[in-house]
């Protein structure tokens, strides 16, 4: 049994209740503070979860692979739109996790899609620079490749 | 919890400021300031205040430790880039069709230009297109029916055909970045495509834009609205510091950083990793005017 965190409660209500015209629906809802729930919100909509239609928050019920797909998509997006980039660039351009670009990173480098080019010197720190080796490409490779 | 008027008073925001960067309309927030808003005043002035804070990045307290700052990579929604989203989703608005849907971006560079281009085209499924010199017309018709079809068909009726039928399905928006370098024919091309196609399209250029768009009159009837990006205000150096370093400046440092960057996001930026570097020698979180007047040797 999983944990049961706010953002399953609110998952929860949005299959009971289908939309909500304001967070604070939600939260009076659920009985507990608004603020929380803006943040799951915030989160929510990020992932692709939750998005705003005609002024109704509307739960997408996309499921989790297609949502781990369109993070993909964006960060492999984010890699093609520049001829170099650094994990931060994609970070900043995809609006990712830090962790999420580096698992994905690790794994397309493993499969030969990226390459790193050079290192780069940045306040004092040292970051490595990538570039795509096919940016023609318009679909992320599959992790499991 | 802190008042709405008081986290304005505090860090100098006007109600136009607020309602920027909460979405709020600005006569609810200077209805909730008056007290005559005709809602549960509280409970809104609970919800805004927090967006605001968030929106500055106070809402949530980033865990800052002495001597391990970090400049995180952030996105920044400042006003140019606020202002660029709400064209991009006026030109994609489907009642947009009916009216005209070509737009242009024109500003200096190292306004962030590219950057929101960028990120509105990884978050939106936007067509981003870099003009170079080399690139013929239909190198640029190429590369629009490469965007949306993976394939660059060798003739120009071909690469319409494409596109036609690829816009057909769902249309796209198409941002062509650097377009104050391409010749004017070009830019008729794609208005060609434009009226073909019913895809918007935004040019996005430095000034020199603006006099090769406004030349030609079939363009400039066509074309729905022109957005200068300004230079970076104040309370976008405030907002970035928070967002990205995790820690506050006192409004004269932030003064003497927006003068130091002329405008220029890039330069913030630089800045911040150079005083970052310097908190993290001297195990501080406090920025000072000596820290800031120490980068100019």
């Amino acid at each position: 049994m999983g944990q049961v965190t706010l953002a399953s409660r609110v998952r929860e209500a949005f299959r009971e209740r289908g939309r909500f015209r304001r967070p604070k629906e939600i939260a009076d809802l659920l009985g507990v503070k608004s603020e929380p729930v803006l943040w799951a919100l915030k989160d929510m909509k990020r992932r692709g979860e939750v998005v705003s239609r005609n002024g109704w928050l509307v739960y997408t019920e996309m499921p989790l692979r297609m949502r781990t797909k369109l993070v993909a998509s964006r960060i492999w997006r984010a890699m093609r739109l520049s001829s170099t980039w650094t994990v931060q660039d994609i970070v900043r351009l995809a609006e990712a996790k830090e962790e999420t670009v580096k698992r994905y990173l690790r794994a397309w480098r493993k499969g030969g899609y990226v390459e790193r080019v050079a290192l780069r010197r940045e306040g004092s720190w040292t970051v490595a620079v990538y570039r795509l080796v096919d940016r023609d490409r318009r679909e992320p490779p599959s992790l499991r490749k | 919890m802190e008042t709405l008027k008081a986290v304005m008073e505090e860090r100098g925001l006007s109600i136009g400021d607020v309602a920027r960067l909460t979405g709020e309309p600005k006569s609810k927030i200077s209805g909730i300031l008056r007290g005559s808003y005709p809602g549960r005043t509280e409970e809104q002035e609970r919800i805004i205040t927090g967006k605001l804070l968030d929106a500055l990045g106070e809402g949530r307290p980033v865990e800052v430790e002495p001597g391990r700052l970090k400049v995180r990579p952030v996105f920044i929604q400042t006003r140019n880039v606020q202002r660029f989203e709400k064209l991009c989703q006026e030109l994609m608005d489907p009642d947009a069709v009916l009216g005209p849907s070509l737009a242009a971006v024109i500003g200096r560079a190292g306004r962030g230009k590219t950057e929101a281009a960028k990120h509105h085209a990884v978050m939106n499924g936007a067509i981003y297109i870099r003009f170079m010199g080399m690139f013929s017309a239909v190198d640029l018709l190429r590369e629009v029916a490469h965007e949306l079809d993976g394939v660059r068909p060798r003739t120009t009726r071909a690469c319409l055909n494409v596109i036609e039928k690829e816009m057909g399905r769902g249309r796209r928006l198409i941002i062509v970045d650097e377009a104050d370098r391409m010749p004017v024919s070009y830019i008729h091309v794609f208005r060609d495509l434009n009226e073909r196609c019913a895809c918007p399209v935004i040019f996005i250029g430095e000034e020199g834009l603006k006099a090769k768009l406004s030349s030609q009159r079939r363009i400039s009837s066509r074309t729905r609205a022109e957005v200068e990006f300004g230079p970076v205000s104040t309370l976008d150096i405030t907002t970035y510091w928070k967002q990205a370093v995790g820690i506050g400046l006192d409004p004269e440092v932030v003064k003497a950083l927006h003068r130091r960057s002329g405008g220029d996001f890039r330069l913030v930026v630089k800045d911040a990793l150079a005083l970052v570097r310097i908190l993290n020698a001297n195990s501080t979180l406090t920025v000072t005017m000596a820290m800031v007047k120490g980068l100019e040797n």
